[in-house]
This record gives structure tokens, C-alpha cells and sequence, in this order.
């Protein structure tokens, strides 16, 4: 609201007083309304015309009397002023555009033991930005930073200075300090000391992001004073990505941005600003700007955040899909230890997976190799691959064979059935078992990949000699099983006292190596003397 | 007579010591493989009989085959496995050449690995007029169809019985009939062949078949035989 007078011409040497009643009228008008201010324009030659603005306060009986300055010439465009909350003191601080362009300014209090940094403002021109020093110490209102005025402090500075813009700023400012105890009221309208400069701006935290993720930055806005000692204010700072491929940025919080991580590479981000500084020139303090630039880098790190399989066996080859983030340019894998080659599917490939193929040589360095990737140059975390030897054959709790071991089956001119209902033998007359095992590697852990496994016989004692070793290729997942048979065509049967015993083992060959497994299955059967058909296995693992 | 008992105690002694010095620790002085406590990170030489050998040549190389296997009734003649990759001719070469009482016959694109003077294989030479498996499931299928025929049944009191003794195979214990139904069918026939020539033509058939005939006659009075496919 603003309330305009009607216009007053003075001869030379006149005083006049104006009559401000439409003003008080209209601010009686509104009670929510705490202060108010006055512009005066004069049409006369500069310097023809000065004034004196004189407040009452009814409620305190109290006169105020309030200069009235002229903006003048644009010089340093700052000011630090004394203010005063203590008891009933009050200040109130105001800056005032008072050129023809927007211009911002940024302000702080400084009180014993610390500051309070408001950050900047703009203001439209002729807009006045008011600061009740008061309200904010006691209403708890956090600045730039977040923090806030101490609960009793009860005095310090007030200093406020141009922001430089494309044009030059013109600002003017004040500072009101009351006492109606003391009687007391002051208006301050002091120039900051020369020498004020910038802004700059500062970032902390991490530039190097993974893709997928992101990474906080605290961004700041610096200013320096005449003495060197600098403030640093939360602010929000932002611009375009130079390959918007590689990163992007997300405003957080104030203060606070996110650098997003998009795929593998460097790239960096940048805004334009005005930086002003004052200085003097043996005369007065000047003010001057220039235009410069803001770079910051962002380094994106491919990230790796799965290998399935992420364990594969030796001598073998294994299509291994690397799941992450950031593998669009120029991937690349790399793999530690010795012994294993890799061909990249670029075809199945994007930037969240990539279609690997793992030549495992037969001679492959056993257990964890480092598995990295590179994409734009730069290299993701690493990942352990598995190289799995195969080291024993454990029972397999599997349909028809509780904890790898089946029911004994006495035939009579019956069928000798594996465990997947397939029959075997037709006729048949004797004593047979089903087993099934899974195989494990050097930790422990199952081999799920297809592997040959050859069975071996040794301190065979009974009535043959030991049985001839089959080799069976077990498809990926799948259980070895095993028939461990004593059988004869119907009517000739297994007679009494046919036992027999033998050591079974086994070796796997992958990559044309083999490699023998530590378990022993220790066989006992046939029919013993009493007529009792037995098929007994004693399983070892050393 | 003294000095040809004290001549075979003296050789008996050396041979004993031949075999106690050959045998590394932890094996066996038959030398047949016996599980090492770690998974081998150097390269253990692993001597299995020539028979086993021979069928894990053939079922790794996926070649069809079969062997006639020398009559042993004590542990079988071992030879060290290969660990270095090599053509299966080549591992055949290997495989006569460390036991010379087998000679390598290649049948039609079917490798044979025959005991010299298998004259006690009577089966084998049984000829048999008319064999026809259609859509079979199996090589054991159509090998119980063979022993099925009368030509082979009438000769049982000169083989002897069929001694099944197992073997090993593969379960998917999330599906456990699938197993059954991962081979494909086929169809083969054998007219006047010997049996095996008709084995021989299962293999061929079946593709990667490999079968193991083995006598047995370690007793007076008792005489076996056992004749298996290997493969599904």
C-alpha cells in the first residue's frame, strides 16, 4: 500500500511542514501494519533541499526524530551499523534499492561469539528489506545456515553490502535503535569499511559418484570483508552438466545438491556470475564487477552391483551377467588373479548390465578373482568371482533318497528303477540301492554348472572283479545319482554269502584337467551268509 | 629247487620294493586314485584302470563306442589320466600304448576298444537275424531288447547270466521326471548282425552311446558277464 501526497513547491528559503494525516489515516486503517516509510522526491537542483522526518509515539509519549537522506552518488553500497536488543531495546535495519534496476544485497549480524548471515536478497527498485533484530533473536528465525541468534544476545553489528549484478547496484541502508526506558533513539547509517569482495563459491564433499547412486555437496556462498575475514553462506548454486550422459544435478536443500551419477566418465558442471570487489582509489572507495565462471568436475564410477553367477567352475566356460550401473561408454571388464578370460556380448549389453562370458583355464588361479569394470575411463568397484574346484561329493536330500540315500530294493523278477522312475533292469532278481549327491567345491559350496564325474574302484574284495568305471556329464543343477546293484535275470538270483566290498570314488574332469574328489563311499553288498541282501554305503569326507 | 624258491622270495622282495617306492603318499601302491585331503592345486597324476579310461575318453570326446574289456579278476592294469588336451585319437594312441593288451578298431564311425584274444567274449559273436528297435528312449532300452532276442537267450548257459551292477546318471530334484525325457527317441536296426555289430549300431544311433562288455569268470563254476551303455 502506499499512500501518495499532494505535491509541495517551496521558494528559496521556505520551510514547510506536511501535512502526513491522509498517510496516518490510512494507516490507522490497518493494524497489521508496523512500519512504515517515507520517500521524498525533489524536483530542484541537487543539494536544494534537505528535511527531517519526526516520529511521536503516543503510547510512550516518546519523539523520534528520523533523518531524512538523500541516496546520492553510488559509491561503496554497504553499511555496518550498531544495533541493540537488550532490556527494551529495539533496532530495526533496512536497505532500500534505491536505483532504477533489481538489486540484491546480502547482509549479516555479528555479535560476540558469532554470526548470523542472512544470505542474499533481492529487492525491486525502490523495495526496502526491513530486519527486526529483535523479532529474529526471540522468534528463533534461522539464517542462511540454519542456526539462530542466541537467546540473550544483546548487541553486536549489523553489515550489509551490494551483490553484484549485470549493472551496477545502488543501494542505501539504515539502522533504527530504540529505548523507551532509556529514551533512547538512534538512527545509523555508516559505511562498511573498503575492501569487500564477492562473491566466491565454495563446495564441499564428494565429486566422485557411482552411477546409480549420488553424492551430496554442500554448496556455499563466500563473502570477504575489507579486513580479509570471510562468511560463508548455505546457498543454492546450480547449472547445466556438461555431458548430461555421464551426471546430473538435484537441488536437495538449501545448501545441499546432488550430483546423480548416470554412467561411467568425467564430465563437469558450470554457471556464470558476477564477482565485485571494492578498492580504493586514493579518493574514495570504488566499486567494480566482472563476469567470470564456476566449474566444478564430476567423476562417475561404474558401479557393479551383481554377478550372477558370481562363482563358476574350473576349465569351464560361464555366461556371467554383470548387473550395476553406468556401463554405456566403452565398457570394458577386467579380471584378477590368473587364468581367466572374458568376451564382452556388446550386443546384450546397456548401461545397467553387461553379457559376459568367463573362459575359465583349466589351470585358473582357484578361488576369489577381482572383477572390475572400466566405461568412460573410469574403473567401478570390484566384485569377487568364484573359481570353484571341485573338491567332494556330499549326499543330496533329493526326491526318493532321504538325505541321499534310498530305500533298499530286493527285486524278485522285478524292475531295478534310477530315481528318475527309469528302469534299468527288467526281470531282474537281487539287491539294489539309489543314491545322489550333490557336488561341492573347495569351499563348500555346490557346483551348479554341468561337470563330468568318473567313478573309480579300489580294494575291491569279492567273487568279480570291481566294476568298470562309468562316467556320467551331470547338466547344470542337476544331482548325481548313483545305482549301487547287485542283480541277476529272473530266476537266478544273488546266493548266499555273494559279498561284495569296495572303495567308490570320484574325479571330475573339467578343461581336460581332472581333479579327484576327497569323499570315499565305502560299498558293502550283495547277500551275506545268514541270506539277508544288504546294500551298505559309509560315506567319508575328509 | 632251493635256489629257484630263494630266486622267486629275492624277486617277490624287489618287486615289493618296486611298489612301496613308486607309490606317492597318500596313495595306494595299486596306484589307483585315491582322494587327495585339498583340491589339487598342482597337477595330481591320477592312474585309473584302462577300461574306465577309455569310457570317459569316449563320453567326454561325445564319440560312440565300446569296449570289450580283458578278462581280470584281481584290480585291473592302471594308467595315469591325461591332463593336457589332446585329440581323441591321440588319447587313444595313449590309452594302446600304455596297455598293449588293447587294439583300437573303428567300426562305421564307432570306436572299439577290444581285449587281444577275446576269445572268451562268446556273446559278442552271437549272430542275430533280425533286430529292429523303434523309438527307443535309450541305448539300455534297446540293449534289453537285445538280450531279449532268442538268438542270445538260447546261448545264456555258454555266456552266462548278465550281472547288473549300476552305474551313475544325473536327477533334477525340482523336476524329477525331466531326466527321463532329456534324451531324444530313436530308431535302429541290425539285420544278421553279430551282437555287436548290434551294440555298435545302438551307439551309432543313440549318437554318443558307449557300452562295456566284460566276462567274468573268477570262480570254477561261475561265469558272468556284464554289458552295459553308459550313456542315456
Amino acid at each position: 500500500m502506499s499512500v501518495e501526497l499532494a505535491p509541495v513547491t517551496l521558494a528559496p528559503g521556505a520551510v514547510v511542514e506536511l501535512d502526513l494525516d491522509p498517510l496516518m489515516a490510512a494507516v490507522a486503517a490497518r493494524a497489521d501494519l508496523a512500519t512504515v516509510s517515507v520517500q521524498i522526491g525533489n524536483s530542484g537542483p541537487a543539494g536544494s533541499l534537505i528535511g527531517a522526518l519526526t516520529g511521536h509515539a503516543p503510547r510512550t509519549g516518546a519523539t523520534y526524530d528520523v533523518p531524512l537522506r538523500d541516496p546520492g552518488p553510488n559509491r561503496s553500497n554497504s553499511g555496518a551499523y550498531p544495533w541493540r536488543i537488550d532490556g527494551d531495546y529495539q533496532t530495526v535495519a533496512s536497505v532500500t534499492n534505491v536505483g532504477d534496476e533489481p538489486a540484491r544485497f546480502i547482509a549479516e549480524l555479528y555479535y560476540p561469539g558469532g554470526k548470523y548471515l542472512f544470505g542474499p536478497r533481492a529487492l525491486a527498485a525502490g523495495e526496502t528489506a526491513l530486519f527486526d533484530l529483535k523479532q529474529l533473536r526471540d522468534g528463533r528465525v534461522p539464517d542462511a545456515n540454519g542456526d539462530v541468534l542466541p537467546e540473550n544476545v544483546p548487541s553486536g553489528q549489523f553489515r550489509w553490502r551490494w551483490f553484484p549484478n549485470g549493472h551496477a547496484p545502488h543501494l542505501i541502508g539504515r539502522a533504527a535503535v530504540q529505548s523507551a526506558t532509556e529514551g533512547v533513539s538512534a538512527s545509523y547509517s555508516c559505511m562498511a569499511n573498503c575492501g569487500a569482495n564477492g562473491p566466491s563459491y565454495q563446495i564441499d564433499g564428494n565429486n566422485v559418484v557411482f552411477a546409480g547412486s549420488y553424492e551430496v555437496l554442500n554448496t556455499k556462498e563466500v563473502w570477504c570483508g575489507a579486513t580479509g575475514a570471510c562468511s560463508a553462506y548455505n546457498t543454492n548454486i546450480g547449472g547445466p552438466v556438461d555431458n548430461r550422459d555421464i551426471a546430473s544435478l538435484g537441488y536437495l536443500a538449501n545448501g545441499w545438491l546432488k550430483q546423480n551419477g548416470l554412467a561411467g566418465g568425467d564430465t563437469f558442471w558450470w554457471f556464470d556470475y558476477w564477482y565485485g570487489y571494492e578498492f580504493d582509489d586514493g579518493f574514495d572507495c570504488r566499486y567494480a564487477q566482472d563476469l567470470v565462471q564456476f566449474t566444478a568436475p564430476i567423476t562417475v564410477r561404474p558401479r557393479i552391483n551383481s554377478l550372477s553367477p558370481a562363482r563358476g567352475l574350473i576349465g569351464s566356460s560361464v555366461h556371467v551377467i554383470i548387473q550395476g550401473s553406468g556401463f554405456q561408454f566403452n565398457p570394458d571388464v577386467q579380471i584378477g588373479g590368473s587364468g581367466i578370460t572374458k568376451t564382452i556380448n556388446i550386443g546384450n549389453s546397456n548401461n545397467f548390465q553387461l553379457d559376459v562370458t568367463f573362459n575359465i583355464d583349466s589351470n585358473a588361479s582357484p578361488g576369489n578373482h577381482a572383477v572390475t569394470v572400466t566405461a568412460g575411463g573410469q574403473t567401478s568397484n570390484n566384485m569377487n568371482f568364484f573359481v570353484q574346484v571341485p573338491s567332494q561329493a556330499v549326499p543330496a536330500d533329493v526326491q526318493g533318497a532321504q538325505n541321499g540315500v534310498g530305500p533298499l530294493q530286493t527285486p524278485v523278477n522285478g524292475d531295478v528303477v534310477d530315481l528318475n522312475g527309469q528302469v534299468k533292469g527288467t526281470g531282474q532278481c537281487g539287491v539294489y540301492r539309489n543314491y545322489a549327491y550333490y557336488l561341492l567345491d573347495q569351499a563348500g559350496q555346490r557346483i551348479l554348472q554341468a561337470y563330468t564325474v568318473t567313478e573309480t574302484f579300489t580294494s575291491y574284495t569279492g567273487p568279480f572283479s570291481p566294476p568298470t568305471g562309468n562316467t556320467s556329464t551331470v547338466p547344470p543343477g542337476l544331482a548325481l545319482t548313483d545305482i549301487q546293484s547287485v542283480t541277476f535275470p529272473s530266476p537266478q538270483c544273488v546266493p548266499a554269502g555273494l559279498i561284495e566290498n569296495f572303495d567308490l570314488g570320484f574325479f571330475v574332469t573339467s578343461g581336460a584337467r581332472n581333479f579327484p574328489l576327497s569323499t570315499i563311499v565305502h560299498i558293502r553288498r550283495g547277500r551275506n551268509i545268514a541270506g539277508t541282501l544288504l546294500v551298505d554305503a559309509t560315506i567319508t569326507t575328509p | 629247487m632251493k635256489a629257484k624258491l630263494i630266486y622267486r622270495l629275492a624277486l617277490a622282495l624287489v618287486l615289493a620294493g618296486l611298489l612301496l617306492w613308486s607309490a606317492p603318499p597318500g596313495r595306494t601302491a595299486t596306484g589307483v586314485v585315491q582322494a587327495a585331503a585339498r583340491p589339487a592345486q598342482e597337477p595330481v597324476p591320477i592312474k585309473v584302470p584302462t577300461a574306465t579310461i577309455f569310457v570317459q575318453t569316449l563320453i567326454t570326446a561325445g564319440a560312440p563306442g565300446g569296449i570289450v574289456v580283458a578278462p581280470a579278476c584281481a584290480e585291473p592294469a592302471v594308467q595315469p589320466l591325461s591332463s593336457h588336451a589332446s585329440s581323441l585319437e591321440d588319447r587313444l594312441k595313449e590309452i594302446v600304448t600304455f596297455d598293449p593288451q588293447y587294439t583300437v578298431e573303428r567300426r562305421a564311425g564307432v570306436v572299439n576298444l577290444i581285449a587281444r584274444g577275446r576269445q572268451s567274449a562268446p556273446l559278442l559273436d552271437i549272430k542275430v537275424a533280425h533286430f529292429e528297435a523303434k523309438r527307443v528312449g535309450s541305448a539300455a532300452e534297446a540293449l534289453a531288447m537285445l538280450l531279449a532276442a532268442p538268438e542270445v537267450k538260447s546261448r545264456q548257459p555258454q555266456t552266462g547270466a548278465r550281472l547288473f551292477r549300476g552305474g551313475l546318471g544325473y536327477f533334477d530334484p525340482a523336476n524329477p521326471t525331466a531326466a527321463q525325457s532329456r534324451s531324444s527317441r530313436f530308431d535302429v536296426a541290425c539285420h544278421n548282425c553279430s551282437v555287436l555289430e548290434t551294440l555298435n549300431a545302438i551307439a551309432r544311433a543313440q549318437g554318443q552311446g558307449v557300452w562295456v562288455y566284460k566276462q567274468i569268470k573268477c570262480k570254477p563254476g561261475q561265469h558272468y558277464y556284464s554289458l552295459d551303455f553308459l550313456t542315456p
